[in-house]
């Protein structure tokens, strides 16, 4: 371990004060507004997706909206000072990280990703500027960046109140190894994997406009993130009559929107070509490999394999699978599921299958198109609920 | 097997692209079926990649295996009991070495192959030799390197090699004077790796401001330009380099994989790097497609050599350009090509590894 290795503060101040507050206090809600404002407005953000995502996310509206709907009749506090590693690769989730502590009520450190990345510097800049008008949250909020070898974390860990800490399994698992006080609360982002349901009728029975937008949706879910966030699926379900022609419609147009929009890069298609290769060395039930387009491939199963969450792509390799029901998934739903995306179906009804059949996997059922759509309620976590105490007031017994 | 022992007969320049390009499909489709019938792992890429060896097809449409594929597993098309040796070779630091799997006939045509391609370019005599290396590279037989597999190909093509390196990568200035005063008039054969002839023999005797007598030499090398193009240094400032230290002339780099050893492309005096009879490029866009002659892409290598091993059809992640077909100043007809190098990395996305780079 590095011992007085150099600490960059980007934003705000070592907290001095960490009392807790309530969650979605007045004062955090307008920086946060203010923030959001500030970033729909800069200039240099203006190109920048997934901030204005977070921009959009945090806006005055959808905060009141995220209010009502988290106030649950309980008396809550930030549980104090939150720790937060953010993840090196989703540039923008520090910034949603520093959010979720913020509408919990905690005071914060966030370390940000070691590596300048032109996402981070312009949004912790931002945080910097408007932090300096809201001192209140000034002194009590930071955005740090050191090397990851250094004993900042361990001082950190050590003065936590909560963790929250993102990152694969060794990351998540290294810092948790760090000591921190008996009462703190970790939320750990481990590695999870995702995959897809589509009612083959409902996709055969869309118009050409309708079939782009479900196109465009399952490329933002995937693409977007070269297929490596933990909410992007790597295989796709055909559910119900005329999955092969559902399928070859799909991907078709999958193929046409990745064959313009995705700018796959050679080293990225020898190593999908070398996943699929591997996958059928491997053993996976590969009946046929066909690519639509240039950027899409997909490997279609014949039956489910003895691993199906270890069943990954990168830069759009997927599997699929035509069923007439869900029910054979059930054993193979473990605890690295994370998010069920679908189309044509109901998301309660999956919700409940997840229920009825007592799954391990799966904390989250979302419509394609909304795969990487941060919120409070995250990884099967409540987040609000985990960075916040109850204050419980009884009148006693009768 | 007609076509295919049609060619691996033929002198490696006898064919214009046109003559070639029937025959060398032919012999590719038996060598395909082959593989096919001899390779399980190999049959079954065939079938999910829906391609149908018993029909004819354009080479550029036979389906190619990613090379780094051999690092991650043992493809074989010989029984057991047929392996002659197991070359591997440990790549970069940390990396899978890949396992070939060679039986004595792909060992013995690899060396066949070799010496009528080089032969080609630097003629049939067996010149004295100048190793530029080390003699440990080549001794220590635990861990059988691309180098040491590089030196020992071409050194059937010298007498008496001597190395010019010391084991420390210094100039071997004993081992060297005595060359020179047996051979430094008259022609001699260089062999080297790309970035070790810079690095230990080129940059420390400008540093000494010593030239030697090596002006009737003509140097092969190989091995890749990647820590050179670091350095700012292209195939003109490399010979640039070798003309001042020690007015070496004739200078040949040669492209290869240890995938497929034997099948070199070798360059020539116009600078292009050659397809022999024997083997054959595409080079491909970042959706895998081919190119036209001209446009810039991933090399993908045909080579009608290995029997012993699918890895007749295999794509790099180095990237070249087709320069043109039977249009060498050179004389020699066929294909011509350029290599720039590695495939530029990606910045990968994605929400798993905190630290990156770790």
């Amino acid at each position: 371990m590095a011992e007085n290795s150099p600490l960059i503060r980007l934003a705000g101040t070592d907290p001095s004060d960490t009392r807790p507050r309530v969650p979605f206090a007045p004062e955090v809600l307008d920086f946060l507004a203010d923030l959001s404002k500030e970033l729909r407005g800069n200039a240099d953000a203006r190109h920048m997706g997934d901030v204005q995502t977070f921009a959009f996310w945090c806006r005055r509206a959808n905060l009141d909206r995220l209010r009502t709907a988290h106030d649950d009749g309980t008396r809550r506090l930030g549980r104090g000072l939150a720790f937060h590693v953010a993840p090196a690769n989703v540039p923008i989730n520090f910034a949603f990280s520093l959010a979720f502590g913020l509408l919990a009520g905690c005071a914060n450190i966030v370390r940000v990703p070691s590596a300048p990345h032109a996402v981070v510097d312009l949004v912790a800049q931002v945080v910097g500027d408007v932090l300096a008008r809201h001192s209140d949250l000034a002194a009590a909020n930071t955005l740090v960046r050191y090397d990851a070898a250094s004993q900042h974390s361990a001082e950190f860990s050590a003065r936590a109140d909560a963790r929250i800490l993102w990152g694969g399994d060794s990351t998540v698992s290294a810092l948790r190894a760090l000591a921190s006080p008996p009462r703190c609360v970790d939320v750990a982002f481990a590695d999870r994997t995702s995959f897809c349901v589509m009612d083959a009728p409902s996709v055969l029975g869309l118009d050409a406009a309708g079939l782009d937008r479900l196109a465009h949706g399952f490329f933002n879910d995937t693409y977007l993130m070269d297929q490596n966030a933990c909410s992007s699926p790597h295989v796709v379900v055909w559910l119900g009559e005329g999955g092969e022609a559902a399928a070859l419609r799909f991907w078709g147009a999958l193929g046409r929107k990745a064959a313009t929009d995705y700018p796959q890069a050679p080293v990225q298609a020898v190593d999908k070509h070398a996943d699929l290769l591997e996958a059928v060395l491997d053993g996976e039930p590969i009946t046929r490999a066909r690519t639509y387009g240039g950027a899409v491939t997909v490997l279609e199963w014949s039956g489910l394999p003895s691993d199906l969450g270890a069943c990954r792509g990168r830069f759009g390799l997927f599997r699929q699978w035509l069923t007439a029901s869900l029910e054979p998934l059930v054993p193979h739903l473990d605890g690295r599921f994370q998010t069920l995306t679908c189309f044509g179906m109901d998301v309660d009804a999956l919700a409940d299958f997840v229920v009825a059949h007592r799954l391990s996997g799966i904390d989250r059922v979302v419509p394609v198109g909304e795969a990487l759509d941060m919120g409070l309620v995250w990884d099967g976590y409540d987040l609000i609920g985990q960075l916040s105490r109850v204050v419980d007031a009884r009148t006693g017994r009768p | 097997m007609a076509e295919l022992d049609d060619l691996l007969a033929r002198d490696p320049f006898a064919l214009s692209s046109a003559d070639k390009a029937p025959l060398f499909a032919a012999a590719l489709g038996q060598l395909t079926r082959h593989h096919r019938d001899h390779c399980a792992d190999y049959a079954r890429i065939l079938d999910v990649l829906g391609f149908d060896a018993d029909r004819s097809h354009a080479i550029e449409d036979f389906p190619f295996l990613p090379a780094r594929l051999f690092k991650l597993r043992r493809l074989q098309s010989v029984a057991d009991d047929q392996v002659h040796k197991v070359l591997t070779s440990s790549g970069t630091s940390g990396q899978a070495p890949s396992r070939i799997v060679l039986d004595a006939a792909t060992a013995s045509l690899q060396t066949k192959v070799l010496t009528r391609i080089v032969g080609d370019f630097i003629g049939r005599s067996r010149l004295p030799m100048l190793v530029v290396d080390a003699p440990g590279t080549v001794k220590n037989r635990n861990s059988f390197s691309a180098r040491a597999a590089g030196i020992l190909g071409f050194s059937m093509f010298g007498r008496n090699p001597t190395y010019a390196l010391t084991d420390d990568m210094e100039l071997d200035w004993d081992s060297l004077d005595r060359f020179l005063a047996a051979h430094g008039d008259g022609p001699v054969l260089m062999f080297g790796f790309t970035f070790m002839v810079w690095q230990c023999f080129v940059e420390p005797l400008r540093r000494m401001g010593r030239r030697l007598n090596l002006d009737q030499a003509v140097l092969i090398h190989g091995g890749g330009w990647k820590k050179l193009a670091d350095q700012a240094v292209d195939d003109a400032g490399f010979k640039a380099g070798l003309a001042q230290v020690g007015g070496i002339g004739r200078v040949h780099n040669y492209y290869g994989m240890v995938e497929q050893t034997g099948s070199i492309f070798m360059q020539c005096a116009a600078g292009r790097l050659h397809c022999p009879v024997f083997s054959d490029i595409v080079i491909r866009d970042a959706h895998l497609a081919p190119v036209p002659d001209g446009q810039r892409g991933l090399v993908q290598l045909v080579s009608l050599l290995p029997k012993s091993y699918p890895g007749h059809v295999l794509l790099s992640e180095d990237e070249g350009t087709i320069i043109g077909a039977d249009d060498c100043p050179c004389g020699r007809p066929g294909k011509t090509f350029t290599i720039h190098g590695r495939a530029a990395m990606a910045e990968i996305r994605g929400c798993s590894d905190t630290y990156g780079g770790k």
